[in-house]
């Protein structure tokens, strides 16, 4: 089973790349997701905070569950022009 | 330069970020005045924007149109500009009667201009009056003169331009050199023709070894200051800016700066990195959420974005090595620029230039003519620029005409050539003759508003279809409310910033609410009167930085680490505190943030009452185009069906849809007319309004504004005893 995890903006340009497919387990919740990605990118700052987890473009609770297909997107706060 | 008129003067000295003293020009006369204002002034208009108010309040009528004699142009930064110690401290506002909604507008635009006049002596400039002849007005704080003069002549091609002319005025009146202490405002050909000119604010970078430029893009200040025959305005002073306000508390000042600056510092670079790309750094994420405008904001977003996402603008067009920003000190720096781009359309092709931007808002002006190119976005912020065109009124009038054509409102008998999507051709040669008075190019640039009459008038001619059919569907997608155009966001999705475009007193420009993201992708305004506070308190905060010289991005997109702990973090409220700081710090005042927005509405109360009498104040005036609130039509609503289909679905609690794609469509419009007018019922009982959005006396009074003007505006509109 995977999840979806794409990137925007700067989390594009570090990692490389649009998206990347991550496996999970029936009990695998949205803040493992944060820890997957900061494992492979360190230099994104993902941790305390600093951007928003949505899950199928709606925001989400840290240890919710996710399920199979789920599209994870970090947020930065955008605050408009 | 031919001098008409020339006065000694001496400068007054700041204190607490004030001088208290507003230079006046009648061009009619060619008098010049130092207006000294009363100390009660500063503390109930502020600055800024509210001096542009009190302003035009006293000085205009009901009858007074943007080229009225009476008019008064009104340039003021505020009590806070001018200080590099603080991040933003370049800004200031021009305020005036519009061309394009006859009422107050006031843009706010970057650069050094307010700074230097400040340094001349003078909180603000206000122009009145028509001149015969085009002039120059010379502010010289080092010498001591206040001139004007003859507007010199140096060739078709450079008089036509704002860059051009700007670059040569400055020449001629600094013995050839550029100087960082030396900031002027112009005009350029399309201020003569259109609507929407702008003003631009040119100040020299020594670092890169040219004159850049900030634009007052929104509403025609621009075409005011041409109308008035003011071509140019020149500010001159060497004195020193670091501390120039003379704060009351001078360490007040460099904490509240350094607090901030270590925060941009910080968080910027984990956020959206505006200091590396600029505000192109938005149009990803606009794309991704269906909020970039393409096809006249029929859509939001486009397989074609990624061409001019900002890493293509970084890479292709940013000079990365020199420092940006607008003004000293702002470490956010976000005024990107190319150096040495080649333009390769229009009258200038092959010439070599620096484009300052682009802002997200031009990029968003271009994808609305479907336009995905990066070199045309940048050459045509090139052209706007230099031919005086606000982008984003002459990328959505642009596309407003493009749509008619595609409709089968507007023939190629009608433009001279074919109006289509996503030609650069196309789109160089309406620039061009938006800029010049030409062909179409003249309903272009009277804007949507006027350009929809012409439309229907021409169809209603050819077709003989009933005019009154033609204008209900033309005002469907001509996207403008009280006469200005749309800015660059689809609010279409997001119910608080169909509020924040409706209500928004000088028409739709975001700088009032952008509230798109916390109600729409954060889900944090879920109910009616959650949003009805966000449309009250972001307004407030939001115009305040028009009125005391300061740049909100600090602000807005860069999210102080503290705020997630508090009870509403789009506010980001630790951040605010370092304004107040620096408020309190500079004029000396003991204010809280509430203090703060009181101020605010107290200007946004007199900007409504102005309002009011330009008859732009009332629920009339509050609406918006059906495209703003939802799919105009079919083809919208197919572009993404699933979408709507459970948006419909969440609303009717299990009941069943219609079956018919058509009949989904007319249900889901009907329930978005609803929901705005329910908006607009909660939004006014949250400011003090009646239903019909006429603020109540007992608010008026509340913020000492009820003069004899007030209760006699009021009384007119039932709401007040004569």
């Amino acid at each position: 089973m995977i999840v979806l995890v794409q990137f925007h903006g700067f989390h594009r340009m570090t990692t490389r790349t649009n998206e990347i497919h991550m496996p999970i387990s029936e009990n695998t919740r949205v803040r493992d997701v944060i820890t997957y990605v900061s494992d492979r990118y360190p230099d994104l700052e993902l941790k305390d905070g600093k951007v928003f987890i949505l899950v199928n473009n709606k925001l989400t609770a840290m240890d919710r569950t996710l399920s199979p297909n789920d599209k994870i997107t970090f947020l930065p706060p955008v605050g408009g022009g | 330069m031919k001098t008409i008129q020339s006065v000694s003067y001496k400068p007054e000295s700041i204190n607490g970020g004030y001088t208290d003293r507003i230079l006046r020009l009648d061009v009619s006369s060619y008098a010049v005045s130092i207006q000294e204002l009363p100390p009660k002034f500063k503390e109930k208009y502020i600055g800024g924007r509210g001096y542009a108010l009190k302003l035009i309040w006293d000085e205009t009528t009901k009858d007074t149109r943007y080229d009225s004699p009476e008019n008064v142009l009104v340039m003021a930064g505020g009590p806070l500009c001018c200080e590099p110690r603080f991040p933003g401290a370049g800004k200031f506002i021009i305020g005036t009667i519009s061309p394009l909604t006859d009422t107050f507008i006031d843009s706010n635009i970057g650069g050094h201009f307010s700074s230097l006049l400040k340094l001349c002596g003078f909180d603000a400039l206000a122009i009145s009056g028509i001149s015969e002849k085009e002039v120059v007005l010379i502010v010289d704080g080092d010498k001591g003169t206040l001139e004007i003069a003859e507007a010199p002549a140096y060739g078709e091609t450079v008089d036509g331009g704002a860059l051009s002319y700007g670059e040569a005025l400055v020449r001629e009146f600094n013995g050839g050199a550029f100087d960082e202490n030396v900031a002027l405002v112009t005009t350029g050909i399309g201020a003569l023709h259109a609507r929407f000119g702008i003003v631009n604010s040119l100040f020299y970078d020594r670092r890169r070894e040219r004159v850049r430029s900030k634009q007052a893009g929104r509403g025609g200040t621009g075409t005011v200051m041409r109308r008035k025959g003011v071509r140019a305005v020149i500010v001159r002073s060497n004195s020193e800016r670091i501390g120039a306000n003379h704060p009351i508390d001078d360490a007040g000042v460099k904490q509240a700066g350094s607090s901030l600056k270590k925060v941009v510092s910080q968080m910027d670079r984990q956020q959206l990195r505006l200091s590396s790309w600029g505000t192109t750094s938005l149009i990803e994420y606009m794309d991704r959420y269906h909020l970039l405008p393409v096809n006249n904001f029929q859509y939001g977003c486009h397989s074609d974005a990624k061409a001019i996402f900002a890493d293509v603008f970084l890479n292709r067009y940013f000079e990365k090595k020199l420092p940006d920003g607008c003004y000293f000190g702002c470490n956010l720096a976000c005024a990107k620029s190319g150096e040495d781009v080649t333009l390769q359309h229009g009258s200038r092709a092959g010439a070599r230039v620096g484009v300052d931007g682009p802002e997200y808002e031009t990029a968003g002006a271009v994808t609305c003519m479907g336009i995905f190119d990066p070199q045309f976005i940048m050459e045509f912020n090139w052209y706007c620029d230099e031919y005086g065109l606000d982008t984003i009124s002459m990328g959505v009038s642009a596309s407003f005409l493009m749509e008619c054509a595609q409709r089968g409102y507007l023939t190629k008998e009608d433009t001279g050539y074919e109006l289509k999507w996503g030609d650069v051709e196309t789109a160089h040669r309406l620039i061009e003759e938006t800029a010049f008075g030409r062909g179409i190019g003249r309903v272009c640039g009277d804007g949507v508003h006027r350009a929809k009459k012409w439309v229907a008038e021409r169809h209603a001619a050819r077709t003989g279809e009933p005019i009154e059919a033609i204008w209900g569907e033309l005002e469907k997608f001509a996207m403008e409310t009280k006469g200005l155009e749309f800015s660059m966001y689809l609010s279409k999705e997001s119910l608080a910033q169909q509020g924040g475009y409706g209500f928004a007193l000088k028409g739709p420009q975001h700088d009032e609410a952008w509230l798109i993201f916390i109600d729409q992708v954060h889900k944090e305004l879920p109910t009616f009167e959650a949003k009805a506070q966000a449309l009250k308190w972001f307004p407030m905060i939001r115009t305040w930085f028009n009125a005391v010289g300061l740049c909100k991005l600090p602000w807005i997109d860069v999210r102080h680490p503290e705020a997630a702990k508090t009870d509403k973090p789009a506010q980001n409220r630790p951040t605010l505190a370092y304004y107040v700081q620096y408020l309190n710090a500079t004029v000396g005042s003991n204010k809280s943030l509430q203090d703060v927005l009181e101020d605010s509405e107290r200007l946004y109360l007199l900007q409504k009452l102005i309002n009011l009498r330009n008859d732009k104040g009332t629920r009339t005036s509050d609406r918006i185009p059906l495209r703003a609130m939802g799919p105009a039509f079919l083809n919208e609503y197919e572009s993404r069906a699933e979408y709507y289909s459970d948006w419909l679905k969440e609303r009717l609690n299990g009941a069943e849809l219609p079956a018919d794609a058509k009949e989904r469509h007319d249900l889901l419009i009907k329930l978005r007319r609803e929901a705005f007018e329910k908006l607009c019922d909660t939004v006014y009982k949250e400011k003090g309004f009646t239903p019909d959005a006429i603020p109540r006396p007992e608010t008026i009074a509340r913020f000492d504004l009820l003069d004899e003007k007030a209760k006699s505006l009021l009384s007119a509109y039932g709401v007040m005893e004569k």
